[in-house]
């Protein structure tokens, strides 16, 4: 050994440092073993970290022999690839090539299996963006199916991720329940064999997620899904979703079926009303739920009552310690408003206008009030610990108080709990089946005063079901009965017959937009058009001239109709 | 068609369109026509090219020698070595380079695509929706890389490692021209290349057919208990090569069509045996997916709602291929108009084929089509009869849509209660032309086209000679890699020359990238610039957030470096120009027009590129 040969002592010191460093080396990568007894080793520091944070791609997901070899032929240039790819795969979308962007897309996750948001965004990508590109219905059907068969294969690479099967639930329930192809998907979808196959691979029992026709159903489907996802949650990270989001999915997506039942497939009756109250029963389980929110308290959105009434009673307890204060802080504070506030305070609410109604009760409502820790400050000393803590007490019960407030309003809680409710009513199922009748009987252009008679009959229903749940007057479902008037008042107006003066729902017609724009257009044709005695019952009005065969020339014809006629629904 | 396409005649593309030019638009240039340019580049090249090189032998030898050593490096080029070309010493120096290639390992490249050809089936996705769109793309694409990679390996390495080794000076010394070797290796190295190239092409075309290759079982049980109202019932198809076909049946129990529906881009046809119970189907393969369709296409003029010419409404489509008329009026249409329409050619009418874009304003009639309106005209003003009666459609949207038009079209009923006919040919054809004119009649909805939508198709090709010419195409690519490769080496090392070759290459492929850039067409600057927005994480239209007096030295430096690049482009090949895959996997005929500009194009960069290697090769003291 020559010690004087620079090279040579250069070579001996790489040597040392590579045998020190090959000790942390080892201590970090170690790979776990596995065996019995003392043979079994958890490995170095990252096999112990992928353990315990479940990060193994075994435990991730399928292992793909492809997907590894594509990443490894990158060699390193991984990213640079994938931004590539995604170029191309927004090219090709932009030039109308979805064979390309399918491919494209394929390509991509098998890049990146892992990258959650990858799959979310091209899944989402397939089944809405380029499923509208296509003109025929069972073309945009096949390419939502695109999008869920890639979100199925995003399932083996990512198992058991909850975001991602809470997403195959939405596709399934509400892309094809919810487009305005919803009839043809929902149709395609109940003889789709093979997408039921596919799911029932999946562990996705299609069986059980029978319509009243003993076909799956795509909301009934879509909620076993749900149902899986709520599942996998309990034991992974539903990561950024909103765990009220999350868990609202699978009892709306019941209610949607019940409803789906009703007005897509005209089933009514005992059917309809054991499938709403397989909605209400999940709805309710729904309510029940602990939601965790972003104060750190959880929540019941079913315990708002509880907790007002809890909040009412603690409150009387602090009243009980310090009486009169309450009433003695209101006075003074009252009695401290400046003068433009203080006459608008005294001032009798018939006399006020609106903004300054407004204004008192929103504004110099909560100025006047007594907060509870006043009241609390006031008590006398012996009982000043107490008071204080009742205090706590009930600003703990109005935080919860508030956070339940806002949860059932961002879920719109209390009317789906009221519609559920009111949708198994024998007034609503008779209300919606005499509906169906007159609207298929209108389209038809046939026994119009048969026509007339279900909606009058319905309009009464509906009356009596507005006025035990009159919460149902504010949603979609209420501006979809402003249209069915509009369609009764075409009936008439064909009849030759007037439109009632005491109509049952004036009120709804006052509430919403289209209603006030309708009662207006009737309005004005009752003043311009000649009193004519409404047809008494039994007596027969003269009924359409129009021949059927004259219909189907004109929907050979639709330029011509569409200008013609009315707006409908479907022009809109 | 699915792809963007634009048709240019070969003597449109050959020859100037001198009024569509304007100096101050790049974009313009194009119609200068390739004689022209090409011409206009070559001239250029040959007095810059001397130019340099008499500099740079000014510096070497002075100005008089160095202009003695260059004028008669040009003069001996063309009265001694043209005169004296031998093909013999050419094929000498060819089987040489064949034999360097295969002791080069080049059958490895061979290798590497049958192992590809083994495990495609992991990485195709075979559930595409167009099976033979992929597979087609997928073998052209990895026939097209590892030649071009097996080319510039091969032309690039070889004259430097002569010129290292030595061995070049027992070449020289023989009586053999520069032009020869450069000749020659051109040559044997294209041979080595070609016969690759065959043999991919003959496994890849095996490997498309026996993979798309399937049948489906149809049962009589397979139909639906129910008919519809108009009398037909639905069945379906086994579920094969991860599809099934939906089946027409009319009232009377026969295949409507006697064909499947279309699934996945193709077809079967079905024989039915048997009555009633003992009905039975025999589905057979699968069709219209390996074809060739040899369009004749027409000249498109639209109008808009007040009936004058225009360009057609943009509907939103970043995608500008397709412009939209909009229907529900009279007036607006798209037409086309075809020549050399005679009886002889389109005995039975006109086969029209059609790939419409629809645009809906509101749904309309969901489980239908929108509605359109062909009428053929005459094109003479003056005819008696000037149009057809309408015939009425049913829009479809991705699919080439077959709209065979009969000679004899019913007018009316005669007296005597017989159809009243007119003749395509007698009535309406004029000195062998006739418009077709399409309308959307439905109100608010819209039809997209482009030139290349409708067209007449009388007749396919063979699907594997189209094939072919896509293989054509990559043997094109692959010789002018080659001969690049082969100039390059005359004057720069091996792994110089290699990546010389592959710039130039990238350049081919992505030098409309910098024109696009140059003429503010994409946004994001040059190469500094795009740099700095990479590194900054800024999209290409946020400002660079850099002091006012850098910022402006990035722009003119990308500018001044963008130029340049722009000047390489209109030199080097582009070698998207010949790209045809596009063609062949969307069952397109590779037009003639389209081969013989291909093949000009060829012509011209690879004399270019034989002759630059010439002299490059003469200005080494190695070559005599």
């Amino acid at each position: 050994m020559n010690w004087n040969n620079a090279s040579f002592v250069r070579k001996v010191i790489y040597l040392v440092g590579i045998a020190v460093l090959l000790l942390p080396i080892a201590a970090l990568s170690q790979p776990a073993t596995a065996g019995r007894g003392q043979d079994r080793s958890s490995g170095g520091k990252l096999a112990q970290l992928r353990a315990q944070y479940r990060l193994a791609q075994a435990e991730l997901g399928a292992i793909d022999p492809a997907s590894e070899t594509m990443k490894l032929a990158t060699v390193g240039l991984r990213g640079v690839a994938v931004t590539y790819l995604w170029y191309k795969a927004i090219d090709y979308q932009k030039r109308k090539d979805f064979t390309g962007l399918e491919l494209t897309v394929k390509q991509i996750i098998r890049l990146q299996p892992n990258f959650l948001k990858v799959w979310d965004f091209q899944a989402h990508n397939l089944t809405y963006n380029s499923s509208v590109e296509f003109d025929s219905y069972r073309d945009r059907y096949a390419w939502v199916k695109k999008g869920i068969d890639f979100l199925i294969l995003g399932t083996h690479y990512n198992r058991d991720e909850p975001g991602m099967l809470y997403q195959l639930g939405w596709y399934v329930g509400h892309k094809m329940g919810r487009a305005d192809e919803s009839k043809e998907f929902r149709r395609l979808f109940k003889d789709d064999e093979d997408m039921h196959d596919k799911f029932r691979l999946q562990g996705v029992e299609v069986d059980e997620g029978f319509g009243y026709d003993s076909k799956p159903d795509n909301w009934l489907v879509g909620k076993l899904w749900f149902d899986k996802a709520e599942r996998a949650a309990e034991y992974k990270s539903i990561r950024s979703k909103s765990p009220l989001v999350f868990y609202n999915g699978g009892p709306m997506a019941a209610i949607n079926a019940a409803a789906a039942m009703e007005k897509d497939d005209g089933i009514f009756g005992q059917r309809a009303k054991y499938a709403w109250s397989v909605g209400n029963a999940g709805w309710v389980k729904f309510g029940n739920r602990q939601l965790p929110t972003y104060l750190g308290i959880a929540i019941q959105l079913n315990n708002l009552e509880a907790l007002q009434a809890s909040h009412a009673a603690t409150e009387v307890r602090l009243d009980a310690l310090a009486p009169g204060v309450r009433e003695k802080i209101r006075s003074e504070k009252i009695a401290a408003l400046p003068k433009r506030e203080l006459e608008l305070w005294v001032k009798p609410v018939k006399d006020r206008t609106a903004e300054e109604q407004h204004v008192a009760v929103n504004f110099l409502g909560s100025k006047v009030k007594a907060t509870n820790e006043e009241v609390a400050a006031r008590v006398p000393r012996e009982k000043l610990a107490q008071a204080r803590e009742i205090a706590d007490q009930l600003q703990r019960l109005t935080q919860e108080m508030d956070m339940t407030s806002r949860y059932r309003g961002t879920v719109n809680f209390d009317y789906w709990r009221a519609r559920c409710s009111a949708e198994q009513t024998q007034e609503a199922l008779d209300a919606r089946e005499q509906i169906h009748k007159a609207e298929e009987l209108r389209e038809a252009n046939r026994s119009l005063n048969d026509s007339r008679e279900n909606y009058e009959k319905a309009w009464e229903n509906w009356a009596i079901v507005f006025k035990k749940h009159p919460q149902l007057f504010d949603s979609i479902e209420a501006q979809e009965l402003v249209d069915a008037i509009d369609h009764y008042a075409d009936v008439l107006g064909r009849i030759e017959v007037k439109f009632p003066a005491d109509f049952k729902l004036k009120e709804l017609l006052e509430m919403t937009e289209q209603g006030q724009r309708l009662k207006k257009r009737l309005d004005t044709l009752q003043a311009i058009a000649p009193a004519v005695t409404p047809a008494q019952p039994g007596e027969k009005k003269p009924e359409s001239t129009e021949n059927p065969a004259e219909k189907t020339k004109a929907e050979e014809k639709p330029a011509a109709a569409a200008k013609d006629a009315a707006p409908t629904k479907d022009e809109k | 068609m699915p792809f963007e396409h634009h048709i240019i005649e070969y003597w449109e593309w050959m020859l100037p369109n001198l009024s569509e030019v304007r100096l101050l638009d790049a974009r313009s240039w194009s119609n200068i026509g390739f004689l022209m340019g090409a011409s206009g580049v070559l001239l250029l090249l040959a007095f810059l090219f001397p130019f340099l090189w008499f500099l740079i032998a000014v510096i070497k030898h002075g100005p008089s020698e160095g202009f003695y050593l260059v004028a008669k490096s040009i003069y001996g080029g063309i009265t001694e070595d043209l005169p004296g070309f031998s093909f013999r010493r050419t094929y000498a120096i060819a089987k040489v380079a064949v034999q360097e290639a295969i002791r080069n390992r080049v059958l490895v490249g061979f290798a590497v695509f049958v192992l590809l050809m083994l495990f495609a089936g992991l990485f195709l996705d075979v559930e595409n929706s167009n099976r033979a769109k992929s597979y087609i793309s997928f073998v052209l694409w990895a026939t097209n890389c590892l030649v071009m990679l097996m080319a510039v390996i091969l032309s690039a390495f070889s004259i430097p490692n002569d010129i290292k080794s030595k061995t070049i000076y027992t070449v020289v010394t023989k009586p053999i021209r520069a032009g020869e070797i450069v000749l020659g290796r051109v040559i044997g190295f294209s041979a080595v290349g070609s016969v690759m190239l065959l043999m991919m092409g003959l496994i890849s075309y095996v490997f498309v057919v026996r993979g798309l290759s399937h049948t489906h079982v149809l049962k009589a049980d397979s139909f639906a208990t129910k008919a519809d109202p108009t009398g037909k019932r639905e069945g379906v198809t086994s579920r094969d090569a991860h599809h099934r076909h939906r089946v027409i049946m009319d009232k009377s129990g026969n295949i409507t069509t006697g064909e499947t529906e279309s699934e996945h881009g193709h077809f079967h046809r079905i024989e039915s045996e048997g009555e009633g119970a003992n009905r039975t189907y025999k589905v057979g393969a699968a069709r219209g997916d390996l074809i060739a369709r040899s369009p004749i296409f027409g000249k498109l003029r639209r109008l808009d709602p007040a009936g004058n010419p225009s360009e057609g409404i943009n509907v939103g489509d970043e995608w500008t291929y397709r412009t939209f008329i909009e229907g529900g009026n009279n007036r607006s249409a798209a037409i086309w108009t075809f020549s050399n329409v005679t009886p002889e050619r389109y005995p039975e009418g006109l086969p029209l084929e059609m790939n419409l874009s629809v645009f809906r304003t509101f749904k309309g009639v969901i489980a239908r089509g929108v509605m359109g309106e062909i009428t053929l005209r005459n094109v003479n003003p003056d005819a008696k009869v000037k149009s057809s009666p309408p015939i009425t459609f049913e829009s479809r949207e991705y699919v080439a849509h077959r709209f065979p038009i009969d000679r004899k079209l019913k007018i009316g009923k005669n007296p005597d209660g017989t159809d009243l006919t007119m003749d395509i040919f007698e009535d309406l054809v004029h000195e062998g032309k006739i418009e077709v004119s399409i309308r959307c009649i439905e109100h608010s909805q819209y039809f997209g086209i482009a030139q290349p939508d409708v067209y007449l198709r009388p007749s396919d090709s063979f699907f594997f000679v189209n094939f072919a010419k896509g293989y054509l195409s990559i043997w094109l690519q692959m010789v002018l890699v080659t001969c690049f490769g082969v100039m390059f080496s005359t004057f720069l090392s091996g792994p110089v020359a290699m990546m010389a070759t592959w710039c130039a290459i990238g350049l081919g492929f992505f030098g409309g990238l910098a024109r696009d850039v140059l003429t503010n067409l994409v946004t994001g600057g040059g190469p500094i610039e795009s740099g700095i927005r990479i590194l900054q994480q800024k999209n290409t239209s946020s400002d660079l957030d850099v002091y006012l007096p850098l910022e402006l030295a990035i722009k003119y430096s990308d500018k001044a470096m963008l130029v340049v690049v722009e000047g390489l482009t209109y030199i080097l090949p582009n070698y998207g120009n010949f790209d045809t895959s596009q063609f062949v996997a969307n069952g397109y005929d590779v037009y003639p027009d389209l081969v013989g500009q291909q093949l000009t194009m060829a012509v011209v960069y690879a004399l270019s590129a034989s002759i630059a290697a010439y002299f490059f090769l003469k200005t080494r003291e190695i070559a005599g």
